[in-house]
């Protein structure tokens, strides 16, 4: 491969590949976040029956494969396009993971913080939305940022559906230049770059919020 | 778009086959993996000065990239350096590589919860760095992260899946191959899915189990 060719190959990774990889995370995230938190508020009641089926759905997208079930998705559910497919697969196995990091902020937040909210006579909405769910959202922010950069690796599956991603161009470029370690060296090198951005920014946030938790000097 | 009962009975030799060739590769990789990462967390531990940077550095790049693309690069990468392995060495080796690194900053952590006196005691006891690590700090490691390792098994058993996509036959090839063969896509994933949700479950039983038994054990602090 000559100077020019890399240039080609990187060129075309980031002009065609990147913008779907984004744009399924981003779509993904979204969606994730939104049915993770309804759900993980759910769970935090304990209501009976409704408790076991999402404990039910946890387990199911921690034992399944996400390769099993985008492969279902893909071939019983009919969902039309590749990129749909991948969306519905990865936004269900990632909101589980959701629900469950926002159960556990939930549980971790001590009953005696309502009770002395409720002993200063404060209301019940801004108990919630000024001392609860800052605190929540403090404690569970680290482990969404992780569940994040799994996602976005996990985008990287959608190539066997037929998503033209950041991998499935990797491989069309493998035709014209059949250099496969430069190929998908350049797609690692890539998602490594997307992946350790947010690694970076989830390590100082997690800095900081220990900072605010704990005080100074708790680093 | 049902569950086929008679579809089952007729493909179930294969499915169980694939289950046993997924086993398998699990077995391999999770025994190599926690070698290489306590190997690898070890050495990032230790602090020497060229070698721990690159463990480090090979670590935090293995984590952070995908798994798929890992799996391709060595798989159609190798040859290129005229290094003809077959799939099933590629595949475990990507398992090794990928999944060894997670393990590594799991064994890392566990040896940095430690208090360093232990090492001052150590050291004043006449014992060498290496029967330090050998006898006091890997084993007290160990059991501190015995539940996330177990935890690193099921994501390999998962992660095995990815290795239908390098022509190795294992439980999801095997779905993929009945559903060409009769077009009955539920069934077919529908059947590997419960499969591997029944190997995760008996791994979560382990878990507890183990965890339980621990209970009872003395521990040092």
């Amino acid at each position: 491969m000559s100077l020019q060719d890399h240039e080609t190959a990187i060129v075309a990774l980031l002009r065609f590949g990147l913008p779907q990889t984004l744009k399924l995370i981003g779509v993904c995230v979204i969606l994730a976040l939104a049915i993770g938190i309804a759900l993980g508020i759910i769970r935090s009641f304990r209501i009976p029956v409704v408790d076991h089926i999402l404990g039910a759905y946890a387990m199911i997208c921690r034992g399944v494969p996400v390769m099993v079930i985008l492969l279902f998705v893909y071939s019983s559910l009919f969902l039309g396009t590749p990129y749909w497919t991948a969306v519905a697969t990865l936004t269900f196995s990632e909101s589980a993971y959701v629900m469950e990091i926002v159960k556990g902020g939930l549980w971790s937040i001590d009953k005696g913080q309502w009770e002395a909210a409720d002993s200063l006579a404060l209301p019940k909405t801004y108990t919630l939305f000024k001392i609860i769910i800052p605190q929540v959202f403090l404690i569970t922010l680290p482990a969404l940022f992780g569940q994040l950069v799994l996602l976005v690796k996990g985008t990287s599956v959608a190539s066997t559906v037929g998503v033209i991603e950041l991998t499935k161009q990797g491989q069309f470029l493998l035709s014209s230049y059949s250099q496969p370690i430069v190929i998908y060296g350049y797609v690692l090198l890539i998602f490594f770059i997307l992946c350790h951005t947010l690694t970076s920014i989830s390590d100082r946030l997690e800095k900081n919020i220990r900072r605010k938790i704990l005080g100074e000097g708790h680093e | 778009m049902s569950f086929k009962l008679y579809v089952l009975e007729a493909t179930l030799p294969q499915f169980i086959a694939g289950t046993l060739v997924t086993l398998q590769y699990t077995l391999v990789a999770v025994v190599l993996a926690i070698i290489w990462g306590i190997l690898i967390g070890s050495l990032t531990y230790k602090r020497i000065p060229v070698l721990s940077r690159l463990c480090r550095w090979y670590v935090t790049f293995f984590r952070e990239t995908p798994l798929l693309v890992q799996i391709y690069v060595i798989f159609y990468g190798l040859p290129q350096l005229n290094l003809l392995l077959s799939a099933a060495t590629c595949g475990v080796m990507a398992l090794v590589l990928n999944d060894g690194a997670f393990i590594a900053e799991i064994i890392r952590g566990g040896l940095q919860s430690i208090e360093t006196g232990q090492l001052d005691a150590a050291a004043s006891l006449g014992f060498s760095p290496l029967q330090t690590w050998q006898y006091f700090l890997l084993p007290q490691a160990w059991k501190k992260v015995t539940e996330s390792i177990i935890g690193m098994i099921s994501i390999i058993l998962k992660d095995t899946s990815l290795l239908a996509l390098i022509t190795i036959v294992e439980l999801t090839a095997v779905a993929q191959k009945v559903n060409a063969q009769r077009f009955e896509p539920t069934t077919a994933f529908l059947t590997a899915g419960t499969l591997y949700l029944l190997m995760f479950l008996c791994l979560e039983g382990i878990k507890k189990l183990v965890m339980r038994r621990r209970r009872y054990e003395p521990t040092g602090s």
